[in-house]
């Protein structure tokens, strides 16, 4: 059974009059990564709302059509339940930080120990989750005093010492190295019964997802493989200029058939040298 | 020659209670130069932009924005040379619509009422931001508040230019904006330090590329050069920037000018077609 699931839906914001989103319809099985991809001003951010359970307390807005996470009804979940199964880690990190705690280690306990659990356990979430974000040094050090790409470390490790089923990502590396992004997302990617979705306006960072959502003005799009969507979504979204090269040339017919469209730089200059070589 | 708009001479910072960031670093940004500052994270980029617009003393060394020791200017002499766009936009937005926000510097600098409505006109013009102007910046998507920083900056009108992350919040049309006004600013003679971690972006627009690293600037040069750090970006073949290694794979001359490359592509195109139309032939 799909864990979260879509069909026909729409979301109004409250005292609107026309839909935020609408056309959202996919079935993303548990354990599997879907990326959700568009321009500024595409939805993304409302969708990853709605996805984290925020309708209707902290985004009001009615929905139509089915909206399903885990078989229930996506909206109207006790916040505090939802806590433990779904987290979503936002572009801004200092957004995720509570602003009361004196130390990083204090701030990734902060949420295991709102579910109650024994210390013991707490200790042990804290340290997987710190190690998984290679913030184990950032540990001591208070949370005010983080770069961008420290917060957006830790501000994922209090996401993951929620230990969560599914893991909202919305541009939640954009503060990163890309190295060391990549290097974070295929950890999360492995990590057993969790599952993905990001929010992307990256193609490359989307392209390794199992499935990728198009978002366009809040109208769902398409819906399928990185591949197949590569030609109609490249022109809104970012890109290396490598893998924006494999764009022009397949608009310019300068192609070969058969010769996929690339996923990563890296990528990019196997196809060309496919192409070339032909 | 002339004085360099920024100067950084044995600078030395640390955190309270914490080792030293940055010791010994010297660097200077010329007008009209566009310098890129790439690092891991924490390496203290964004401190060093801070020491640079006087947000922050240095505890060792000296820094100089547009001829005045930041540690001695006031605040509104510095905001006269030196403007700033910090990581995030959120940070620095304070008015409640997007007209009253460009206007907010060039009001503070005390400049008459039809220059300051010039000067916002312009900014809203350059970032396509026009028909927001009503807005409240908290209603604009990720990308348009960026805009509406970079606006800000436009309308302050500072020789000296500290950008945190520009790049980071642009979709691909936001970002073709951005780049055009970067060409255009770097011909008026603009000094710009920017932090990036897009390296594709850094190589189209910035010759001057700076590693901070271990508390100093351990690279500056052309971004070919000091781009290619494994500490960076790890050595991958399709390692940043993409362009040039894409060109080197497939044996055409390297450029990050995608202009270039479409035009040398094409030409192989068409010679592959034409030696294997004539191997049909014969």
């Amino acid at each position: 059974m799909a864990l979260i699931r879509f069909a026909q839906a729409s979301l109004t914001r409250a005292g609107a009059t026309a839909p935020c989103l609408s056309c959202i319809d996919f079935a993303l099985p548990a354990g599997q990564t879907l990326a959700v991809v568009g321009g500024s001003g595409s939805g993304k951010s409302t969708l990853a709302g709605w996805l984290a359970g925020w309708v209707p307390h902290a985004l009001p807005a009615t929905e139509a059509g089915v909206a399903e996470f885990d078989g229930a009804p996506l909206s109207g979940a006790l916040p505090a339940v939802r806590a433990g199964q779904v987290q979503l880690v936002q572009g801004n990190p200092y957004a995720a930080l509570t602003g009361c705690a004196f130390t990083v280690y204090d701030e990734v306990a902060f949420g295991p120990e709102n579910l109650g659990l024994c210390e013991e356990e707490i200790r042990a979430r804290c340290r997987e989750a710190l190690a998984l974000c290679d913030a184990e040094a950032l540990a001591v050090r208070a949370p005010s005093t983080l770069s961008g790409g420290e917060a957006q470390r830790v501000a994922l490790a209090c996401a993951l010492a929620m230990r969560p089923r599914l893991l909202l990502l919305d541009e939640a590396f954009n503060r990163l190295t890309p190295a060391a992004a990549d290097r974070l997302l295929e950890r999360l990617r492995v990590l057993p019964m969790l599952t993905l979705v990001l929010f992307e306006k990256s193609f490359e960072r989307a392209a390794g997802a199992d499935l990728m959502l198009w978002l366009d003005g809040g109208v769902q799009r398409a819906c399928a493989e990185a591949g197949v969507l590569f030609d109609r979504v490249l022109p809104a979204l970012t890109a290396s200029d490598a893998v924006r090269a494999a764009w022009r040339s397949r608009a310019a017919d300068l192609w070969r058939d058969g010769v996929a469209a690339p996923c990563s730089a890296a990528d990019a200059l196997t196809r060309f040298a496919e192409v070339a070589d032909g | 020659m002339a004085e360099p708009v920024l100067s950084f001479e044995q600078v030395g910072y640390g955190w309270d209670g914490a080792p030293p960031l940055l010791a010994s670093l010297s660097l200077t940004v010329a007008a009209g130069e566009c310098v890129a500052l790439v690092g891991a994270n924490g390496a203290g980029k964004s401190t060093l932009l801070r020491l640079a617009c006087g947000l922050l003393a240095p505890s060792d060394g000296r820094v100089s924005a547009g001829g005045l020791d930041t540690r001695l200017a006031r605040p509104s002499a510095l905001a006269r040379v030196a403007g700033m766009m910090f990581q995030e936009a959120e940070r620095q937005l304070c008015c409640g619509r997007v007209r009253d926000e460009v206007a907010f510097a060039p009001r503070l600098g005390g400049l008459s009422a039809t220059e300051v409505k010039r000067r916002t006109a312009r900014a809203l013009e350059a970032t396509a931001l026009a028909s927001h102007a009503d807005a409240h910046p908290f209603d604009l998507n990720a990308g348009e508040r960026r805009l509406l920083t970079l606006a800000a900056l436009i309308a302050q009108d500072v020789p000296l230019m500290l950008l945190d992350e520009p790049t980071r919040d642009f979709d691909a049309v936001q970002l073709a904006l951005f780049e055009a006004w970067l060409a255009r600013e770097k011909s008026a003679g603009r000094a710009i330090l920017l932090i990036s971690h897009d390296y594709d972006f850094v190589a189209r627009n910035c010759p001057r590329v700076l590693h901070l690293a271990g508390g100093g600037v351990i690279a500056d040069g052309p971004p070919e050069q000091v781009l290619h750090d494994p500490a960076l970006q790890g050595d991958s073949p399709g390692a940043a920037p993409t362009l040039p290694a894409l060109c080197r794979a497939i044996g055409l001359p390297p450029t990050t000018d995608a202009a270039c490359f479409d035009a040398a592509w094409r030409v192989a195109c068409e010679r592959r077609a034409a030696l294997s139309k004539s191997r049909g032939e014969a």
